[in-house]
């Protein structure tokens, strides 16, 4: 069999040792000419494995007490070894297949880590959000609810006179026990807007109430947002933004911007973007309870057309302006109301609570 | 620090450094590897990263005979779960303390966070340390740690109260001041490291760098980092038997601009997917631009005791992107 010269080091100095390295069936014979006496014999099985070797230079660790090494400079020993001990861990290379320069087999590794990523993304970390949103305790729900409110409203001014009537027009709405309770909570602001909070908190921003042009359509809103909440929407969006993060980091090594997006996620919850989805079953649960309460469904048509008309004269936030699917929710509710016969009463106390929402603030 | 005796057996000559590595191998390295960490939903994260580390050792060559890594998945992951625990518990008391705590104690929350970071960054590099030496080796001879946790969290400690009393001045000295024990503890065989900048030179270089950066519009940038570089690498010391050999890292601004815009580019036309080739071009950058004046006699290394170091806080620095060796 053949012989090729290298350098052996006995793992107790740096010293390198020529040698003629001599390769048999099982076993390595290492000689040398300055040293009649000197012979090692490495067992094939001991060899450890081929850490990226390349032709230009193999090294071969074995093990030994300390492990040795042979250093083999020889183009030509790179491809004796793989032919000499075809099967052996220290010839092969595990990904001899992805660096050999063809790029089939690279490439449908890639396009399986495509697939697995894109697959992560869009399917599994949706679910995975929700199956925890869906499962946290209430209890831990309304702690955190409660942090993150406490937060948010911190620096917001207090409608208190407002927050009552609207706490009452909620009542009235939602008189249903089994549902847990709910806080509603109207701030003075700017904007035009509307959010649900995890751990039953609606917070209105007051200009909103000037949208409406009637209690069916304030009734509307309170509907959708009870619907989120309901439905843990936010919980599960706030879980989907954290584990999409924790991918992203994960595939790049970076795990030290999560405790950022923890930070950033409390802050944003007001501007949160609900998938369609999420929208689209907010709008049903909603229109289900106006159904339930015998109050105008067209009322939640209304407050979307007028979400869409006055977004030149009211300072709404960006998501809600130019969420591209108010068309099409008009359109679903329409045909959603058209299917069904809907008893409507008109219900006086409701209409009693939306004129003082709509009344100027006693300051 | 210029040699006074005659060397006995080798007058100084310069090594040099050289990096084998290829970005389409590295790349078919880290693709199945990418796979498994995400089929494992990141478990197989250890691994991972002790397959790219034994491929860019094995690629780096330096008089003739490569690097080895010889850390484990195995030994990685231990570390990596200790690693998790930790960080998962520290954040969990932070915000059990931010919900539980009344309004005007919150501050509370800050100060835990702060000061477990501040607890855990000393034990993580001296953890790194230890490991990383321990499983590098050439020739067939293994380097070696030989700092203590003590030392360390004293040189912390000062640096930080020091840092905050001088509102932030005193960064550049407690910046060398870990870097010195950083590399005077290691060894390799009868090697010894040292690291002879000052805080002041780094001061400076921080100062001049800041200034012109933004004078530059950001164009200063690159020879800022490269001036960096440079303190960084040519202040280190190799002795052997009272002889001492010097590093020296032969970068410069206009070679940092082409390694560093290339990298952004790759980087973001191939959606990080190019990553592994950004690494080759920096691994190639730095480790062909380094040499060693060497007065020392590679031949008679002499292999220290083997000691059993556990991975315990290599992945603690991995996640706090401590970014040392």
């Amino acid at each position: 069999m053949a012989v090729f010269e290298g350098l052996y080091f006995n793992g107790k100095t740096s010293a390198g040792l020529p040698v003629s390295v001599e390769l048999l069936p099982t076993e390595f014979r290492l000689t040398t000419r300055t040293d009649a006496d000197f012979l090692r014999i490495w067992d094939t099985n001991l060899i450890g494995r081929n850490d990226f070797n390349d032709a230009e230079l193999v090294e071969l660790q074995y093990a030994a007490s300390p492990p040795e090494y042979l250093e083999v400079k020889d183009p030509a020993f790179f491809g004796a070894l793989k032919m000499h001990y075809p099967k052996a861990a220290f010839a092969g290379s595990r990904y001899g297949s992805l660096i050999s320069g063809n790029p089939l087999p690279l490439l449908s590794v890639l396009a399986v880590f495509v697939l697995l990523v894109a697959g992560a993304y869009f399917w599994l970390i949706p679910k995975t959000a929700e199956v925890i949103a869906e499962n946290l305790p209430v209890s831990a729900e309304a702690k955190l609810g409660q942090a993150l409110i406490d937060g948010m409203l911190e620096a917001e001014e207090k409608d208190s006179v407002k927050t009552m009537y609207a706490q009452r027009f909620f009542n009235l709405l939602h008189a249903s026990p089994q549902s847990g309770k709910v806080s509603v909570t109207v701030v003075k602001h700017r904007q035009a807007n509307a959010f649900a909070v995890p751990g039953g908190h609606i917070v209105v921003y007051e200009p909103i109430i000037h949208l409406t042009d009637s209690y069916e359509e304030f009734a509307g809103l309170i509907a959708h947002e009870n619907a989120h909440l309901q439905h843990r929407h936010s919980l599960k969006a706030l879980f989907r933004n954290l584990s999409s993060y924790f991918l992203v980091s994960l595939l790049f090594g970076d795990l030290n911007g999560i405790m950022v997006v923890v930070a950033e996620n409390a802050n944003s919850l007001k501007s949160l973007e609900y998938n369609r989805e999420l929208e689209k079953e907010a709008d049903m649960t909603g229109l289900a309870l106006l159904e339930q309460k015998h109050i105008d469904p067209n009322g939640m048509v209304g407050l979307f057309s007028a979400l869409k008309d006055e977004k030149e004269n009211i300072d709404l936030p960006e998501f809600l302006s130019t969420h591209p699917v108010l068309d099409s929710r008009i359109n679903y509710l329409k045909a959603k109301i058209a299917s069904r016969k809907f008893r409507v009463q008109q219900n006086d106390s409701l209409q009693y609570y939306w004129q003082k929402l709509k009344e100027k603030s006693i300051e | 620090m210029e040699e006074i005796y005659q060397a006995s057996s080798a007058a100084e000559v310069p090594q040099t450094f050289a990096f084998k590595g290829k970005g389409s191998e590295l790349f078919g390295i880290q693709l199945p590897n990418w796979v498994l960490t995400v089929v494992t939903l990141g478990i197989y994260y250890p691994w991972a990263k002790a397959e790219k580390l034994k491929y860019l050792y094995q690629k780096t060559e330096f008089a003739g005979s490569r690097f080895k890594f010889h850390g484990t998945g195995k030994e990685m992951f231990r570390g990596f779960i200790k690693a998790v625990f930790l960080i998962g518990l520290i954040i969990g008391v932070t915000i059990a303390l931010f919900v539980k705590l009344p309004e005007e104690s919150k501050f509370m929350g800050t100060l835990f966070l702060y000061l477990s970071i501040g607890l855990v960054i000393p034990m993580a590099i001296f953890g790194q340390m230890r490991y990383r030496t321990s499983r590098s080796s050439w020739r067939g001879i293994h380097f070696k740690y030989t700092g203590d946790l003590k030392t360390m969290y004293t040189i912390f400690l000062k640096g930080i109260l020091l840092t905050l009393v001088t509102l932030g001045l005193y960064l550049p000295w407690f910046m060398v001041d870990i870097r010195k024990e950083i590399m005077g503890n290691i060894r390799f065989g009868n090697i010894r490291f040292s690291f002879d900048g000052e805080g002041g030179e780094l001061f400076g270089i921080h100062f001049k760098g800041r200034m012109l950066t933004m004078l530059t519009l950001g164009i200063y940038f690159f020879w800022y980092q490269s001036e960096l570089h440079q303190f960084y690498v040519n202040n280190i010391l190799l002795e052997q038997d009272g002889k001492y050999s010097r590093l020296e890292a032969n970068v410069t601004g206009k070679g940092y601009l082409k390694l560093l815009v290339g990298n952004v580019l790759i980087i973001v036309f191939t959606l990080g997917l190019g990553t592994p080739l950004a690494t080759i071009r920096s691994m190639k950058y730095v480790i062909n631009n380094s040499e060693l004046f060497c007065n020392l006699d590679l031949e008679n290394l002499e292999q220290a005791e083997p000691d059993t170091i556990g991975a315990a806080m290599e992945d603690v620095s991995d996640i706090l992107n401590l970014d040392l060796v």
